[in-house]
């Protein structure tokens, strides 16, 4: 495509955090949804014990990026990905055909295992939440066991715990501990998100990925989920997509700004804010586009 | 001449005029045949018809053993086309239904939707009846299951269609499977949906008669065997109402209110279950 060959000069300006650090990665990954490609190439590392935001506008790729990370668009038998995806320096992309793919583009494999991944233990690692709230048809409770329930079956006493826990870690157990067995759908929309948190956390997963979750939420909801993920960066990776550039200013420890499939900047909120390199980046953030 | 906006008025006053008499026109028949049904049946319903077989004519009698066949045969029906159709529709939904393979199944599903029943009952006849030489109830219900699939599985699909994307891909997130997550979530969460479906599909098939009367055939005797001929509500109204004698004829309204009154009763019934769920 004339199209894309036009972009891929367009200029870069990355700050990867210290590789050290770095617990999730995404390497030159291209991603497809049937023939239309529409991520080009991104790299992102992602900080351990940070929080990474993806800022951009609309159907620049960042939920698309998100949605590779935990290969949830497995689920669609049209959209598939080529490059590498590293969690703890595994490939989690790796299978048969996306291991093709990166010959067929690159030439080599790059050294990655032919083993396959399974999918569903990586999703068990890498959680996620979503736009509108999803709470399951079921109590409180169940909602929050239903990840637990499918890795071990622990006795009542050990699942309460777990339950317990990830609800105070959501900052929503004093609202629902007495209610833990009503049904999830008959909480608040901002109370619903912060369920999915929980149930998200439940299985203890080492990154946490969020697509737009205070898009559907009042501010005082959104500050309750914004205080909830601060204080969650603790022990939890977590990278957030978002529409709101306060909210990346506000939470996010490293900031990426996408741009039509491409990473165009990637660096400390701060910097990334405060004196944006490029051009583009610059009229995003000042509200002169997008 | 007329002002624009006074013509505008007369076509909308024409149009709403003509959707309101056509609304109670549909509505008329409907309540005539409910009121003849009532005048006629009512007098006929008294305890006898429940607990007393088919009588000879001119003796006194009941249609209890063409409840009970009716019974029997609709729920086996039901339970066949409850596990064909919503598996069938569950795959339509969730696997399948965008291939062309998938396609074509969607497309002979709703040529059987509207498949005669009559063309159903031949074929249960020559698959079922004709190999073990004699009808039997069995025969009936698989009939009358054969006209129900296709309404379920449609149903199931339309369902699991309507419930959002998200809820599954938040089960997958967690890294359950893909049946899993339909097993545990998607059902769940169509479940309201799908009890209605089955509620409907089981008042369309309690009224089938066609499908029965080369099947089940009949049987002036109470028998609750399936692989004998089995008696059931509407070959019975069927042959009474087409005798002469003025007693089966009133056993045939009487009948006739009773699966009236169910028919009516089970649409009501999933009516207020579908209600349940949109409101929640």
């Amino acid at each position: 495509m004339i199209f894309s060959d036009d972009l891929a000069s367009q200029e870069q300006a990355i700050t990867a955090p210290d590789a050290a650090n770095v617990v999730l990665e995404a390497r030159k990954l291209d991603f497809f949804y049937g023939k239309t490609q529409s991520l080009f190439g991104v790299d992102l590392q992602v900080e351990r014990n940070k929080i990474t935001a993806l800022i951009g506008p609309s159907g620049c790729g960042k939920s698309t990026l998100l949605r590779a990370l935990n290969r949830i668009y497995d689920l669609y038998p049209n959209q598939h990905a080529t490059g590498r995806i590293l969690l703890d320096g595994e490939d989690m992309l790796a299978d048969r055909g996306s291991v093709a793919r990166l010959k067929a583009r690159d030439g080599d494999g790059h050294g990655v295992s032919t083993a396959m991944v399974d999918p569903a233990r990586l999703r068990a690692r890498v959680g996620m939440v979503f736009q509108k709230p999803t709470p399951f048809p079921m109590s409180i409770y169940d909602n929050i066991a239903f990840g637990v329930r499918l890795y071990q079956s622990l006795p009542r006493a050990e699942l309460d715990e777990i339950v317990f826990r990830s609800l105070r870690r959501a900052a929503l157990w004093d609202e629902v501990k007495d209610k833990l067995d009503t049904s999830g759908l008959g909480l608040s929309g901002g109370q619903q998100q912060r369920l999915c948190v929980a149930r998200g956390l439940a299985i203890d997963p080492e990154v946490l990925l969020l697509d737009e979750p205070a898009s559907a939420l009042d501010p005082i909801s959104t500050a309750k989920l914004e205080e909830t993920l601060t204080e969650l960066k603790k022990d939890v990776t977590i990278v957030i997509v978002t529409h709101n550039l306060q909210q990346a200013a506000r939470l996010a420890d490293h900031t990426g700004f996408m741009f039509l499939g491409r990473m165009v900047e990637f660096g400390p909120t701060s910097d990334f804010f405060a004196s944006p390199r490029l051009k583009r980046t610059r009229d995003y953030v000042t509200g002169r586009f997008g | 001449m007329l002002s624009r906006h006074s013509r505008r008025r007369i076509v909308n006053g024409v149009f709403v005029t003509a959707c309101g008499g056509a609304t109670a026109l549909a509505l008329v028949v409907l309540a005539l045949i409910l009121w003849s049904l009532l005048t006629k049946g009512l007098g006929g319903i008294d305890a006898n018809v429940f607990t007393l077989s088919q009588p000879a004519p001119g003796s006194t009698g009941g249609l209890a053993n063409a409840i009970t066949g009716s019974l029997i045969m609709c729920a086996l029906g039901m339970v066949i086309a409850l596990c064909v159709g919503i598996l069938a529709g569950t795959w339509l939904s969730e696997y399948g239904g965008k291939t062309r393979y998938g396609h074509v199944v969607r497309f002979f599903n709703d040529v059987l939707l509207s498949a005669p029943s009559i063309l159903v009952g031949l074929f249960v006849y020559e698959l079922l009846v004709r190999p073990f030489q004699g009808f039997s109830g069995l025969a009936g219900a698989v009939a009358l299951a054969i006209l129900a699939v296709p309404v379920v599985t449609r149903t199931t699909e339309d369902i699991l269609s309507l419930q959002p994307t998200a809820l599954r891909e938040a089960g997958m997130a967690l890294g359950a499977t893909r049946a899993f997550v339909i097993r545990k979530i998607v059902w769940k969460s169509a479940l309201a949906g799908l009890v209605t479906a089955g509620l409907l599909a089981f008042a369309r098939i309690s009224g089938e008669t066609a499908p029965l009367l080369f099947t089940s055939l009949g049987n002036q005797f109470f028998s609750a065997s399936l692989t004998k001929p089995m008696a059931s509500l509407p070959t019975t109204i069927f042959q009474f109402a087409l005798s002469a004698y003025d007693d089966w004829q009133r056993l045939a309204w009487a009948g006739a209110l009773l699966i009236a009154a169910a028919v009516l009763t089970i649409n009501i019934v999933g009516r207020i279950l579908a209600r349940g769920t949109k409101s929640r």
